[in-house]
């Protein structure tokens, strides 16, 4: 065997000796640097192909693959997803998510032959519902858990210290008062969920902090709240004076039920089109308001500049391209939202961001995140 | 040769500018060597321990045992790296294959999607037959006591028909059974009354058969009782309700898995296609249903026709809205039924 080489030069000619080393910044460097974008370097055609690939292979066997589609749907977000020029990386792969969708996917055929045994239970399926119900806080807190331990930058991973009463009561309970308010509370509840968030997540040992004014989340509640007073009024307003405008109910057959399913057709159409437009304007000025008031380390800033009527009109074109291409444009409408979302979210590093250590190696299980994503289940930044 | 890229040690979030080296003037063409700017010893043999799958755009993260990760952009790993990868790497380069398509892959993808869905819809149903079999009748009867003792508390009050009318209709039915095969399911009558349902008549899973007083009202005829019996005991001879149940099942799960690819769009597009699949389902079922009334009332010598009066009474009830058809439809048509009478 040769003899192992001791030195660079040994090797070959030192490719480094011409550069000015970068990576031991001398004392008078600046540590603090410039708010720096995100980057999104995805393509809605390299999407397109990941994602109907994982369609068809599903499709073909019989759905085993997937926990192995996820992980390539995930992991071409988080990839392409750059911060400082490196990519985040998601390091989970099909056979650990596959636990979890094999257990999931044993609760779903419980759930379907639970009729067929006679336990002389009245509401047996009452008593499951409820079960799944008390799983869900247990389920989420466990997915973001195994998630965080599995997206990496560099090569330091987050880790999620949330509880199950923390997440019951924070993500669960808070936006359901905030609802059952009839909206009230909801800018409490709003502010409750994102600081929970924040607080709960590390990069490496460092936990993240937050600072944000209610009096913000109460000004967006009500920008939102104008927003689709106002959408409704410019839209029922011609509908109503259609309506009682003579000229045209002569036009339309008064008696032809055609007339109904058309009328009922372009008020769910409304109704949806309000729905996703007043919630993604809320979304936007929430995600600005909690971005804005990240801070790592005590000198990593965060900015988020996401403009409430882009993010509605995108997601408003976005469903109407997906309605009229028979979903075959949706890669391209995911990539586009996601590109938004990433290209107006800007970090300000300190000291290159070499500061990081990571101290844990355990993933935990992928039982949560399986619930979690069958359950619909998700919790984007 | 050198591979450029950048290297952080293992646990943290440095970077530091390195190179692969393989196959260098000085160096043994077994052994792979890292160098590293700024680092100090700035040169050590490596070992590739895990190479992370091609996904577009991505870089390739090569992790180094006990030294930590070298990250490489690039769209193909270089050759040159290939000795020297773990046995597992090259498995996940399959899907590597899929990145490289172009557009005329993509159109040969989308056939064989469509080819599979139409597998899977011929499938499915048949599958869920297919599992029925195999549940035992108990079982089923298990689920219709239950069905029934629901449907007692939500919907259903006791029949208030009189014990001869009563009586009537039992000798009807006992006659029916009479009719039946020896080995088939022996059906069971029960009388109850409910406001909610109007005039109907239907089978539960296993073996009941449900006849409501206003049914018997709303008929006012032997032959269409018969009938209308003979329908629901075609229902339970034919195992309908398990059949259903395991279909849906089927179908349930099977959506569930291959759209559980996590989309909201097309999750709703998967739950109308369930939908549609397990209403014709239904038709088909009502439609076999309708052959066995009618074999029936031919068997005991009573009219068929009187089956057809009894839709067009129906149809004459319920007005325009039975006329129409949709795809979501449990029963097939009024004059495609009536039809079958005539």
């Amino acid at each position: 065997m040769a003899e192992t080489p001791k030195s660079l030069d040994d090797v070959v000619k030192n490719p480094f000796a011409s550069k000015a080393s970068a990576a031991s910044p001398d004392e008078n460097s600046y540590l603090f640097q410039r708010f720096e974008k995100l980057e999104f370097t995805g393509t809605a055609w390299s999407y397109f192909k990941i994602y109907f690939i994982n369609i068809l292979l599903t499709l073909l066997t019989l759905g085993l693959y997937v926990p192995w589609a996820r992980v390539r749907r995930r992991r071409y977000f988080y990839s392409n997803t750059r911060i400082m020029g490196d990519g985040i990386d998601y390091l989970a792969t099909g056979f650990d998510l596959l636990k979890g969708w094999l257990l999931v996917l044993a609760g779903f055929a419980l759930f379907y032959t639970l009729p067929f045994f006679d336990f002389s239970i009245a509401y047996l399926d009452m008593i499951f519902l409820i079960a799944v119900f008390i799983a869900y806080p247990w389920a989420l807190n466990k997915s973001l858990q195994f998630n965080a331990r599995n997206i990496v930058w560099r090569d330091v991973r987050f880790t999620w210290h949330g509880s199950y009463w923390g997440v019951a009561v924070n993500l669960f309970l808070a936006p359901l008062v905030g609802f059952l308010t009839l909206g009230l509370l909801l800018p409490l509840a709003s502010r409750m969920m994102k600081h929970y968030i924040a607080k709960n997540y590390s990069f490496g040992s460092e936990r993240f902090e937050i600072t944000t004014n209610l009096g913000d989340f109460y000004k967006a509640w009500f920008k939102t709240f104008l927003l689709g007073f106002g959408i409704a009024v410019v839209t029922i307003m011609p509908l109503g004076l259609a309506y009682f405008n003579q000229n045209l109910l002569e036009m339309i057959d008064m008696n032809s039920p055609l007339r109904w399913t058309i009328i009922l057709i372009m008020l769910q159409l409304l109704m949806v089109g309000l729905f996703l437009a007043t919630t993604n304007f809320y979304r936007a000025q929430t995600r600005n308001l909690m971005i804005n008031g990240l801070r790592l380390d005590d000198n990593i800033r965060f900015r988020s500049d996401l403009s409430g009527l882009r993010l509605a009109w995108i997601v408003l074109q976005n469903a109407a391209l997906i309605i009229l291409s028979f979903s075959l444009l949706l890669p391209w409408a995911h990539v586009r939202y996601y590109r938004y979302l990433t290209e107006n979210t800007y970090i300000r590093p300190y000291n290159d961001m070499t500061q990081f250590v990571d101290n844990e190696r355990n993933a935990g299980h992928s039982v949560g995140d399986a619930f979690g994503e069958a359950a619909g289940l998700e919790i984007t930044l | 040769m050198q591979i450029t890229g950048s290297f952080t040690p293992q646990q943290t979030s440095k970077r530091y500018p390195a190179l692969l080296l393989v196959d260098e003037p000085n160096q043994s063409s077994d052994q792979l060597m890292l160098a590293i700017d700024g680092h100090d010893p700035a040169l050590a043999p490596v070992t590739i321990v895990h190479v992370s799958a091609m996904m577009a755009g991505a870089d390739w993260r090569i992790t180094l045992a006990g030294k930590g990760v070298f990250t490489l952009s690039a769209p193909d790993l270089p050759e040159s790296l290939t000795p020297f990868l773990p046995k597992g790497a090259q498995r996940g380069f399959f899907i590597g294959l899929a990145e490289r398509l172009r557009w005329w892959g993509m159109i040969i993808v989308f056939m064989l999607i469509l080819a599979s869905l139409t597998g899977i819809r011929m499938g499915l149903p048949a599958a869920g037959d297919y599992l029925a079999r195999y549940i035992p009748i108990h079982w089923a009867k298990n689920a219709g006591d239950s069905t029934l003792r629901q449907l007692d508390q939500l919907f259903l009050s006791p029949s208030k028909l009189s014990l001869a009318k009563r009586r009537h209709i039992d000798q009807i039915f006992a006659n029916m059974k009479a009719k039946l095969p020896p080995d088939a399911i022996q059906p069971k009558l029960i009388y109850r009354s409910s406001s909610s349902f109007g005039p109907n008549a239907f089978a539960l899973p296993g073996n009941i058969v449900i006849l409501l007083d206003e049914m018997v009202e709303f008929a006012d005829d032997d032959d269409v009782i018969t009938g209308v019996l003979a329908h629901e005991i075609g229902h339970v001879t034919n195992q309908h309700g398990v059949r259903a149940v395991a279909q849906s099942a089927v179908i349930a799960i099977a959506v569930g898995l291959v759209f559980g690819i996590d989309d909201s769009f097309v999750e709703e597009i998967a739950t109308l296609s369930t939908s549609l699949i397990l209403s014709s389902q239904s038709r088909k079922f009502e439609t076999e249903a309708d052959r066995v009334s009618l074999e029936i009332l031919q068997q005991l010598g009573r009219d068929p026709a009187s089956m057809a009066k009894f839709f067009d009474k129906v149809a004459a009830e319920c007005g325009e809205g039975c006329t129409r058809s949709s795809f979501f439809d449990s029963h097939p048509r009024l004059d495609q039924r009536r039809a079958l009478f005539e």
